[in-house]
């Protein structure tokens, strides 16, 4: 049967599209002062997590993908390598989401690591294509541990997030 | 609005398949760390590569002093207006480049050929070669 949108489903999808451009370009500011190349808190992946529970995962995706489109283009970075390593990243943190969520195995934290995780492996598989290169593999160790961090950081935000609007009806 | 048994489930504290997965990766992280310098063969480089937007600029032996300066007017897609890449006594570093935060510049000094400078906001991608046979020591560029 067909999927209908309500309106409110589609005005939450727009505030949940609008929050996770915002958050990857405040992101995009923020400093981590490890010389690790790439190192990002993921918070955008907050909204994934929000909108997977809240209403689905196909929406999660559309979500992900249109972030990553938008938000290159804010930044000005569409087209560009940057682009591509977000894009291979947040496809495969989708597909793992989309399956750890459908699992029913794993709580918020247990999905958001996973997917964090998938994130980095997306961006080494895509870096390594791009550039020809195979040393940034060198940072695989440090880029997973703190994947899995970033992942428990962004699982327990989304579970307080989803505690407080849990009556919101969309 | 009562939650769902499975609402409940997802947003409750970490269950124990969340603790295997994460265990999981922290092994994963740690046999990556002591495997991989073996896969990659790790070892010091005689040479290093430049690319800029995956063609190569030039090669340069790492051993001697070396100041690489790429232009925007040669190279039109650097952030800023110039990229200075160093090299000294086996070690290659971007000494000076533009991008947000000049995360470019904080990845350090690299001298073996596992480990790579990658600086996307400027297309610039640094690697170093393991030694070349019949190399005579000599800057190629």
């Amino acid at each position: 049967m067909k999927k209908q949108f309500t309106t409110k489903t589609l005005s939450f999808l727009s505030i949940s599209l609008a929050v996770a451009i915002l958050l990857q370009i405040i992101e995009s500011m923020v400093d981590i002062p490890i010389p690790v190349p790439g190192v990002k808190l993921g918070l955008a992946n907050i909204v994934a997590l929000v909108v997977i529970f809240k209403i689905g995962s196909i929406e999660a995706t559309i979500v992900n993908i249109l972030r990553i489109l938008l938000g290159s283009i804010l930044r000005g970075t569409f087209g560009g390598p940057a682009f591509y390593l977000a894009l291979a990243g947040g496809i495969v943190a989708t597909i793992l989401l989309i399956a750890t969520y459908k699992s029913k195995l794993f709580t918020m934290f247990g999905i958001s690591i996973l997917s964090a995780v998938g994130h980095v492996i997306g961006q080494m598989v895509a870096i390594t294509i791009i550039f020809g290169t195979l040393g940034m593999l060198y940072y695989l160790p440090i880029l997973l541990l703190l994947g899995a961090a970033s992942g428990i950081l962004t699982g327990y935000i989304a579970s307080i997030t989803l505690k407080n609007i849990r009556k919101l009806r969309v | 609005m009562q939650l769902t048994a499975k609402e409940r489930y997802m947003i409750s504290k970490p269950v124990k398949a969340d603790k295997i997965a994460l265990t999981a990766i922290i092994v994963i992280a740690l046999l990556t760390w002591f495997f991989l310098p073996l896969i990659l063969n790790t070892k010091q480089g005689s040479t290093f590569t430049v690319r800029y937007d995956n063609q190569v600029v030039d090669k340069y032996d790492i051993n001697k002093e070396n100041t690489i300066i790429l232009t925007k007017d040669k190279y039109p897609k650097l952030y800023g207006d110039e990229l200075i890449i160093k090299s000294l006594n086996g070690y290659v570093w971007i000494e000076k480049e533009t991008s947000p935060l000049n995360e470019c510049s904080k990845m350090g000094k690299i001298n073996t050929t596992n480990r790579a400078l990658v600086c996307l906001p400027n297309y610039v991608v640094v690697s170093i070669d393991g030694p070349i046979k019949g190399s005579d020591g000599e800057t190629l560029a």
